[in-house]
Formats: C-alpha cells, sequence, structure tokens
C-alpha cells in the first residue's frame, strides 16, 4: 500500500470532451468548467472513502459511497456498496497523470 | 427505477451536501416519499383512463436573475428569448422540428402548455457560483426566495458551479424549493447564451422535470432496464450527448433506435426538438393532480 499524492483529494469533473486514448481527464470541480448536459465525477477524501457522482433525475448530482484503496503505486482500486455500483462505473484506475489542475484516469 | 444514490452506512450526513434535491427528500423526508408515490399512482390512473384534453393551459412564470458579476445580470430581453422558446417548445411551433426522423413526427406532441411572464426579480450575491443544495432558493443563503409555488412556476438563473447547466424538483416536493435552476450561460437564445446551449432547450428539460417528466433513458445508467414511464418513448440505453446521427441503436431498439431528438435526452440544444404524446398526457396528468394550483389560478385570472 502506498498512500495517493494529497492532490488526489478533492472534488473531480469529468470532462469527457477532453478524454482521448482510453484516458479520462477530470478538472477540479471548484474552478470554471465549461458548461455540459450531464458531466461525471469523483471525489476522493483522505482515510479511504470516495464518491462517484452522476446526474440524478432531476439533473443535480447523485452520489454513490465507496472506498478506495492503492493496490500499487498509481493504482487505485474502487469498491462499492452492495448494489450500488452502476453498470459501466470502474472498479479501478491507473493514475495517468496528477497536477492540481488536472487529473488523468485510465480504467483498469 | 433504479435510483443510483444508495449510500454507505455512517455516510449520510457526511454527503449531504453533494446530495441531490431528489434524493435528499427521499431519504430524510418520508412524506416526501408518500408524495411521489401517490403522484405515480394518480399519473398512471390518468394516463389509463384518457380523460378529455385541459386545452391550453397558461403557465404564470416568474424569473429570479442572481448575479454576483455584471454579465450574470441577463437583460430583460434575454429573458424574453427564454420565454418565447419555451411556448414554442411546448407548443410544438419550434421550426426545427423539421429535423425529426419522419418515423417520429406522428409521435410529437403540441403539449397545449403557455408561459406568461408576470415579473422578473434581480438580486445580487456574494456568491460566485452555487450548487445543488438549493442555496439560490433561499434568501439567507445568497439567492432569493420563490413566489407563490402553488400557483406559479418559479425559473432562478444563476451561476451554476462545476459545468452544470440546470437542475429540477419533482411536483410533490418542498414549496420553500419549488421550481427551476438555469446557468446564465445556458438560459434564453440571445446575450449570455453560449453554443451548444443557446438555444433555449435547458429550461425546456428542467421544465419538463417540473411537470413530472423523466429522463428518457430511465435513470438506470447505461442499462436497459429504466422507465421513463412513458409508452411512446423507445427504451434507451444511457443518455445521448451531442449531436447523434439516425439511428443510433441501444437496447434492442432497432430500427429506429434512440429518441434523441426528444428534450429529456442529454442532447445539444440544437439536436433536441420534441415532446412526445405520453409525455404531454404525463405533463397533464401533473396539472390535474399535483400541480392543479395551476389550473385553479388559470380559470379564476
Ligand atoms: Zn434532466
Amino acid at each position: 500500500m502506498t498512500a495517493p499524492p494529497a492532490a488526489l483529494f478533492r472534488r473531480w469533473v469529468h470532462v469527457r470532451e477532453e478524454d482521448a486514448a482510453g484516458v479520462r481527464v477530470f478538472r477540479p470541480a471548484d474552478r470554471p468548467l465549461p458548461p455540459a448536459r450531464g458531466r461525471d465525477g469523483l471525489e476522493f477524501r483522505a482515510g479511504g472513502i470516495f464518491a462517484y457522482l452522476r446526474p440524478g433525475p432531476t439533473d443535480a448530482p447523485v452520489a454513490v459511497v465507496g472506498r478506495w484503496s492503492t493496490p500499487a503505486r498509481d493504482r487505485i482500486a474502487l469498491t462499492y456498496p452492495p448494489d450500488a455500483r452502476a453498470g459501466d462505473a470502474p472498479t479501478g484506475y491507473e493514475i495517468v497523470e496528477l497536477t492540481p489542475d488536472l487529473l488523468r484516469l485510465r480504467p483498469v | 427505477m433504479a435510483f443510483t444514490g444508495r449510500l454507505a452506512p455512517g455516510a449520510v450526513r457526511e454527503w449531504c451536501g453533494t446530495m441531490p434535491v431528489h434524493r435528499r427528500l427521499l431519504d430524510t423526508d418520508p412524506g416526501y416519499a408518500r408524495a411521489r408515490e401517490e403522484i405515480e399512482t394518480f399519473t398512471f390512473d390518468a394516463a389509463r383512463e384518457e380523460p378529455p384534453p385541459l386545452g391550453l393551459v397558461t403557465i404564470p412564470t416568474i424569473v429570479h436573475v442572481v448575479w454576483s458579476r455584471p454579465e450574470q445580470n441577463v437583460t430583460d430581453e434575454q429573458v424574453a428569448s427564454q420565454i418565447e422558446t419555451l411556448n414554442r417548445d411546448f407548443r410544438k411551433t419550434n421550426e426545427d422540428v423539421a429535423i425529426l426522423p419522419p418515423v417520429w413526427a406522428p409521435v410529437a406532441a403540441d403539449a397545449d402548455i403557455e408561459f406568461a411572464l408576470v415579473d422578473v426579480t434581480r438580486t445580487r450575491t456574494e456568491v460566485a457560483a452555487f450548487d445543488t443544495d438549493d442555496g439560490v432558493k433561499s434568501a439567507r443563503t445568497g439567492g432569493v426566495d420563490p413566489v407563490s409555488t402553488d400557483t406559479h412556476l418559479n425559473l432562478w438563473v444563476c451561476q451554476l458551479g462545476g459545468g452544470l447547466l440546470g437542475y429540477a424538483q419533482f411536483p410533490g416536493g418542498p414549496a420553500e424549493t419549488d421550481g427551476v435552476v438555469v446557468t446564465y450561460t445556458a438560459f434564453g437564445s440571445t446575450g449570455t447564451a453560449a453554443a451548444p446551449f443557446d438555444l433555449g432547450r435547458t429550461s425546456t428539460h428542467e421544465v419538463g422535470h417540473w411537470l413530472n417528466l423523466r429522463h428518457i433513458w430511465g435513470d438506470d445508467g447505461d442499462g436497459c432496464g429504466g422507465s421513463d414511464f412513458v409508452d411512446d418513448t423507445p427504451n434507451q440505453g444511457g443518455p445521448n450527448y451531442g449531436r447523434p446521427t439516425y439511428p443510433k441503436v441501444s437496447c434492442n431498439n432497432a430500427p429506429h433506435g434512440d429518441m434523441f431528438v426528444n428534450y429529456m435526452d442529454y442532447t445539444d440544444d440544437a439536436a433536441m426538438v420534441m415532446f412526445t404524446r405520453g409525455q404531454a398526457a404525463r405533463m397533464a396528468a401533473a396539472l390535474r393532480g399535483p400541480r392543479s394550483g395551476l389550473l385553479a389560478a388559470a380559470a379564476t385570472s
């Protein structure tokens, strides 16, 4: 187990129009973002908690809260509460790039 | 209908701020869950009974402009452009209905609903960007309180955070937060409205929710098990984005595929051009039932 970089611990919004070559691009939620009809997102908190955010039935984000762990360097494994994982939600990511302004994740 | 908002034990309090209004209310207010159930039963019965048409219903509308930077203080002209778009879209007088694939022309509906602007309020705020915690709907949190929600549509325009275009509240929720919220760059069709959300369709979509419409894909992620409780919209996997080309097939819905031209999908403003007859009937049921105050107001005005 290795601790992920502290920069990971914030809310990130998926800017899918920047995705390329199987890598998902996330930007900090508290910065100006290009509006889009329906963005998903991720929030990581120290202590092993994460939330997967996706548009709910009236468009405000819905949070599924689970636990993260780091099985290897630059790897994040995600576990969801029973029956709470949407069919297309990844169970793990490789951290391709992490800066204060940018998070690039490849689903694994 | 599968909700994705399940929470780990002990996490509810910590994550309340991120919860959508609908889910938060279901979790914390048993009366809301009961109200939603009763509304669905009423709506189902209304659809089966096929009651006579209501005729034209005009909804008095109040627009609340809440701004911190001058450009967010959208002009009366921009407000007027939004009301015009709502009136075209809910009456099927939008010219771009011409882009419909012919197979769906027969189910495209005039919902027989219009909107009359009765007031515009303007509030300066210290809040740089509002979240979906309904802060914009209360003076206490830097926004402005709604007015007469039983007889009026309240529509807030502000800067929303996180790249969000807008959000709504279904019928059956608390009066003090009833209405829809739209970010100022996706409001109306002039001024600050920016492509590809510059034709006023965000408000059309949100007012659809406010009149009890669900997302056309059934709110079950990309699965095929969700429903929008409307019979004349095809079963569809997940949301569509951008400007798809016909046919876009999912969930064994060939040959015609997803109805991505529907206002309740997630496509660009220029790609969404219709409600169906089934959706119009569902909105009419909302007007007969949980939003009947609007009918009473229209009858006495
Ligand atoms: Zn929606």
